[in-house]
């Protein structure tokens, strides 16, 4: 079997979001206006979370690529009342988008708070809507969305892999956020191949999941970040201390 | 049949389908003289291409389907983006295919900026800027001494269009052009040539450093090109198995880069030069330099600040100061950049200078990780030799000038109102701009000269910050918008107009190209007894041509002393009923570029997590002052104009700064920017940076009031006040540990 799964190295990270805007350009996903984004309205499949640590001048800023974790105990699953959202044979957390009635109870549900819903049917103003992207469907007024793991992509390859009657290679389907990334911070791949490169990763000593406490089981493995080699050379607390 | 099985067949079935249907359907989306692309209906081919959102040379690759570009994503193993892209690259396709594109040539038939425009046909817009140039030419050309009536100006992102537009201005016989780039960028050459003896910008050979120290620039956020910065970044942090190397940010200001940091030093504004020369000073005092003691005294012979006395002036402590001397020190390849935002101040070219002038103690010097003269293939050079005239010189001859050709640059976005462009411009006679967006400047043409973007255009120019020498090379890969056209194609038109086919004598700009390939094959790599008409297409094809090696020339260090007192103005302590003020691009909007995008619009920052809008970063300390909570908006004033921000409160920032990022408050620029926030440059005056005539962005005094308003969207909002819901980090231990492959 197939479960696909993505690790995020933290460690790499400088929150450039350029994955963000790549995300936007893949899949279609529209954008609100500065009215609609002051509500809290604005869709982004993926976002760049920023924590603080300490104070100034001791503070250190930490980001976090987050996106759907294709959780395979997913919280968001149980709760639609019309199976719109239902769970692949391939651990994709997929959604059905004709069958949403927008109850919202998923979004209500994700502790990761990684799904939006469409308040207006999308507008691109002419000619923006030539950019857009037909290996995704648009989608309307009333239904949810979030990251598919660039499903359209996944499909390509296994097609292409299917015609030329061969295994699919490892590292062969780029998200479009893994794609964009010059640090190669994502890497995305098959979790039950133990060979694989995001299998390898995913069991790092650096490995964590988000919010792993509440046994959603997250496809997203998070690497922690690293010190520089020099332990013997970091800041003593005398003089974090003000000496 | 099981549903299942019946799907698959089904989609195989259409699947097929539509491969037929596509085998019987081939498109051509473009026919002409310097690209043919076809494809079939409905299927996408990645094309190469170059990025044109700023000048440093990533390469990229465009995905079209029936004729539309559809996606953009890099070149993999390219040297100066190795397959990855910056957020403003990334929504490039929003300024293809942006609503409010100028696509006709248009007359303005109002009062100037009143925004009446008429269409006219490109053989009358040629007509009328060849005879405005021709008049102001004849009137007088200019000598030596007299700049004469006609002005030039040049945006930053040219390629070779820099160097055919210097040839434009040596074929009409007027004075030399002026180019509009990121203003630190002429300290940091400047200080460069003091420090290192370099004649052109330095280059870093940053993947192999073991430790960088950057004094100012923040060049994981938009600084040169930020990909290469972050594919660095990842080669010192894991890339090299068993050695990873430390990043250290001197800053005022919390950036990205920053942020990203193993350490920042929140250095106070306009003081970097102090720090560096105290860091110099603890490597002389405690035999540390590896490299040239006598170069470093060369450059500054008196004797640096101690530890104590600099921390005090630097707003740091004297023990972190010591700490990063010796750690540099320790370590085999460490590198100092200098510039950024420590260049913007009017000390900028000292505390450059000296922060450059670290690597000659380090002795870093053109080895791995260390620092070099840019490479090139000495392409622009063999086009044109002829020296540009500095941007202040055209600055203050503009009321003299009776024709302005404008390619694709915005002073009156990017320049200090208080420089007078606007003023000046308003008395030259004939304003022509060459340009595809409606820019602040644009709006303010006689005549309006559409230009391809990017991916329309065949593409030439040399990556301009390497240490390996990367030349660009691309035909279109869409067909143009509109009636736009190449701008050399029509400086090219201009000067067959003019009768000037001497001196230029192709009618297109891929041709001048080609020709110039062709006198230089031998220098290019597999030039050399190659076929040529198969090298130069298949040079097309793979997006350019590049060295594998480093081959940027050794720095041959200083000649003479820094010869220079502004180490006495570097800063002091923070006004106690003031804030310094740091402008700097974010890595969303740059300059301006990309505020004409909704995709980089409602992109939250980072840091601050503001979509379509200006704010303004305050320390808590400060706000809390002041009564000011995040989103609140603040009128900042100063001596010489005000402006309203929201403000975002946060313990990242150095209490007594206000950080405001450039790029909003446009004129016009199209629907998506016109009127949005506010442009910070209306605070400065029109000081200049020491010894350099760059306009000085650092270090403005500015008052804060609270207005009672406020207003501000911000992404995630809802999440982050919370703090206590389970929303972060969580350990998790899982099955340990197999060896990490971090390549």
């Amino acid at each position: 079997m197939t479960r696909w799964g993505m690790v995020i190295d933290t460690d790499r990270c400088t929150g450039c979001e350029a994955c963000v805007v790549a995300c936007h350009e893949e899949n279609n996903i529209a954008t609100v206006g500065a009215e609609e984004a002051a509500r809290d309205r604005a869709n982004h499949w993926l976002r760049i979370e920023r924590y603080y640590e300490g104070e100034f001048p001791d503070v250190k800023v930490r980001f976090s690529p987050v996106l759907c974790q294709q959780c395979g105990e997913a919280p968001c699953e149980p709760v639609c009342p019309v199976y719109a959202t239902y769970h692949t044979d391939e651990g994709l957390n997929a959604m059905v988008y004709s069958r949403c009635v927008g109850t919202r109870f998923c979004a209500n549900n994700c502790p990761y708070t990684v799904r939006f819903f469409n308040w207006f049917d999308p507008e691109w103003d002419a000619p923006l809507e030539r950019q857009l992207n037909p290996d995704v469907s648009v989608r309307t007024a009333g239904v949810m969305e979030k990251c598919t793991f660039c499903v359209q992509r996944i499909q390509d390859k296994q097609r292409g892999a299917k015609a030329e009657e061969r295994p699919l290679e490892d590292g062969e389907i780029q998200p479009a956020c893994a794609s964009a990334c010059a640090a190669n911070v994502i890497t995305f791949g098959d979790l039950d191949d133990p060979e694989s490169k995001v299998t390898r990763l995913a069991h790092s000593r650096r490995a964590t999941h988000l919010l792993h406490e509440l046994g959603t089981e997250p496809a997203v493995t998070y690497l922690r970040g690293e010190d520089w080699d020099a332990p013997a050379e970091r800041p003593s607390p005398e003089e974090t201390g003000g000496g | 049949m099981r549903r299942r099985t019946f799907l698959q067949t089904s989609a195989l079935a259409a699947g097929a389908a539509l491969l037929e249907a596509c085998g019987s359907e081939e498109i051509v989306y473009i026919e002409s003289p310097v690209a043919r692309r076809r494809g079939l209906k409905g299927v996408g081919i990645w094309h190469t291409s170059s990025c044109g959102q700023c000048p440093s040379g990533c390469g990229t690759r465009v995905r079209v389907i029936d004729g539309n570009a559809k996606k953009v994503e890099g070149i993999e193993g390219h040297p100066i983006n190795h397959g990855g892209l910056c957020a403003l690259g990334q929504a490039s396709l929003q300024g293809l295919y942006n609503p409010d594109r100028i696509t006709t040539p248009l007359r303005a038939t109002g009062e100037r900026g009143s925004g009446a425009f008429e269409e006219i046909g490109w053989d009358e817009a040629l007509e009328i800027a060849a005879e405005a140039l021709a008049r102001a030419a004849a009137t007088d050309p200019g000598s030596a001494g007299d700049p004469g009536r006609v002005g030039l100006l040049g945006g930053d992102g040219g390629g070779l269009l820099e160097p055919l537009l210097k040839l434009f201005s040596e074929a009409l016989g007027v004075t030399a052009p002026s180019y509009l780039r990121s203003p630190d960028q002429e300290v940091e050459r400047r200080a460069a040539q003091i420090a290192l003896g370099t004649t052109g910008m330095p280059a870093y050979d940053l993947e192999n450093a073991d430790y960088v120290l950057s004094i100012g620039p923040a060049f994981l956020d938009r600084w040169r090109s930020p990909v290469y910065g972050i594919w660095a970044l990842s080669q010192i942090r894991g890339g090299r198995r068993g050695r990873r190397g430390k990043l250290v940010q001197a800053e005022s200001r919390m950036s990205q880069t920053a942020a990203t940091a193993d350490e920042w030093l929140p250095v106070r504004p306009g003081s970097e030069g102090v720090l560096a020369r105290a860091i110099a000073g603890v490597l002389l005092r405690e035999n540390l330099a590896a490299g040239s003691v006598e170069a470093y005294r060369r450059l500054f012979p008196e004797p640096a600040p101690d530890p104590e006395s600099a921390a005090e002036t630097c707003g740091l402590r004297a023990k972190q100061i010591v700490r990063i001397a010796r750690e540099l020190a320790s370590v085999e390849q460490a590198v100092v950049l200098g510039g950024g935002s420590a260049a913007l101040h009017g000390n900028g070219l000292f505390n450059t200078t000296a922060a450059l002038g670290l690597n000659l103690l380090l002795g870093s010097l053109g080895r791995a990780g260390g620092v070099f003269e840019a490479a090139d293939f000495g392409l622009a050079e063999r086009l044109s030799t002829v020296e540009e005239t500095s941007l202040s010189e055209l600055t203050a001859r503009l009321a003299g000038v009776e024709t302005l050709l404008i390619l694709e640059a915005d002073p009156l976005h990017n320049l200090p109102g208080a420089l007078g462009w606007r003023e000046a411009l308003a008395e030259v006679d004939t304003v022509i701009a060459m340009s595809a967006f409606w820019d602040d400047t644009t709006r303010q043409a006689d005549l309006v000269l559409p230009v391809q973007v990017d991916v329309e255009r065949f593409q030439a120019g040399e990556a301009p910050h390497s240490v390996r020498p990367v030349f660009n090379l691309a035909s279109p890969v869409v067909a143009a918008e509109g009636d736009s056209r190449h701008p050399g194609d029509v400086l090219l038109a201009l000067a067959t107009a003019l009768e000037k086919t001497e001196t230029l004598p192709w009618s297109r700009f891929s041709d001048m190209v080609e020709a110039l390939v062709r006198e230089a094959v031998d220098d290019l790599p597999g030039g050399s007894g190659a076929p040529f008409r198969g090298f130069f297409e298949n040079a097309q094809d793979q997006g350019g041509l590049w060295a594998n090696d480093r081959t940027g020339a050794t720095p041959p260090g200083p000649a003479a002393a820094f010869d220079g007192s502004a180490e006495a103005k570097s800063g002091g302590a923070e006004p106690t009923d003031e804030f310094v003020l740091t402008l700097y691009e974010s890595a969303k909007f740059g300059d301006g570029r990309g505020a004409n995008r909704p995709w980089l619009q409602e992109l939250p920052d980072t840091l601050s997590t503001v979509m379509w809008a200006s704010w303004g970063e305050i320390a808590t300390p400060d706000a809390e002052a002041l009564g000011v909570a995040t989103g609140d908006l603040l009128e900042v004033s100063s001596d010489f104009g005000s402006v309203e921000v929201a403000a975002i409160v946060s313990p990242a920032v150095r209490p007594g700064t206000l950080a405001i990022p450039l790029g909003l408050g446009h004129d016009d620029f199209g629907r998506y920017a016109k009127g949005r926030g506010v442009n910070p440059l209306d605070l400065l005056g029109p000081g200049t940076v020491d010894g350099t005539g760059v306009p000085n962005l650092g270090g403005t005094r500015v008052r804060l009031k609270r207005t009672g308003r406020a207003r501000v969207a911000l992404f995630g909002r809802g999440l982050r006040d919370l703090e206590d819901i389970p929303t972060g980090w969580a350990s998790h231990e899982v099955t340990p540990a197999e060896p990490e492959d971090k390549t």
